[in-house]
């Protein structure tokens, strides 16, 4: 796994806190990181079932399990990131890089870092009807931005696509992405960041490295 | 990083000719063009070694084809 030196916030106190983001994820990362995270989806689960909460107010990635993941890297186009803190798997993303182009008129079927699965730690998840706030913010940001990294140096100039649960969907339109259209098989809105707006983004946050 | 080692690759005028023309219109290196290609065949032959299809679709005139991969 390669490692790089990052910093988290916690909610409680805002203080910054030293992680690792991993950049090589192996299947027995995913198993152990599926492990640390399924007594604490269990438990999010039962306090939703026991205060009636409506399902369509859930976390839509509750019933993910990352530990069937495991098989997408044997495919050279898959990766998987990772961060680690306080000796726990706190966020993990997987991307594709060869079988998913971009649909933007401005980029027509130019290929893309393209997001199949972003997903934080249970315990950093804001549950509202439940009372729940997330341990570190800032994860998602941190992940999305490596998928941006990870664009740049595989020359796609930034380009991202991601199927966005509806959950989801301001976190990406706030970062840039633009909705394209709405995949009726998968039946979730489709976004891209384009080159422009990933410039934009790198720009705020002072560049690639 | 992961480790990476070189290789000599030669072409045909005829291959470097579509390799270039991908480069250009995929806006990558020729490298980067390479590596995808490796990418997606690999992608391809795993799903095809399942027992899965590949298919082309034309919306327009509603018609499929199969892909025949060797």
């Amino acid at each position: 796994m390669s490692e790089v030196a990052v910093e988290l916030e916690r909610r409680m106190d805002r203080e910054f806190v030293p992680a690792t983001l991993h950049t090589e994820l192996l299947p027995a990362n995913l198993a152990l990181l599926e492990h640390e995270w399924r007594p604490c989806r269990d438990a999010v689960r039962q306090k939703l079932e026991q205060a009636k909460i409506p399902h369509d107010a859930w976390p839509q990635s509750l019933h993910w399990n990352w530990h069937t993941k495991e098989d997408y890297l044997k495919l050279l186009e898959v990766r998987c990131f990772g961060v680690q803190c306080d000796g726990q798997w706190q966020a993990a993303m997987m991307t594709r890089d060869a079988t998913r182009f971009s649909q933007l008129r401005e980029s027509k079927n130019k290929p893309l870092v393209y997001i199949e699965y972003l997903e934080t730690a249970p315990w950093n998840w804001t549950v509202k009807p439940i009372n729940q706030l997330g341990v570190f913010r800032g994860l998602g940001r941190l992940l999305f931005r490596q998928a941006l990294v990870q664009s740049i140096q595989a020359g796609f100039v930034g380009r991202i696509g991601l199927h966005a649960l509806p959950q989801a969907e301001s976190f990406y339109v706030a970062l840039g992405a633009k909705r394209v259209s709405f995949d009726k098989t998968k039946r979730l809105p489709y976004y891209e960041l384009g080159s422009d707006q990933a410039k934009e983004l790198l720009d705020q946050e002072g560049g690639a490295s | 990083m992961t480790a990476k080692r070189t290789m000599t690759l030669n072409l045909t005028v005829a291959e470097m000719s579509v390799l270039e023309e991908l480069a250009k219109k995929k806006d990558l290196t020729k490298t980067a063009v390479l590596r995808q290609a490796l990418r997606l065949f690999q992608a391809i032959d795993l799903r095809l070694e399942g027992g899965e299809k590949l298919y082309f679709e034309d919306e327009a005139t509603d018609k499929k084809s199969e892909l025949v991969v060797l």
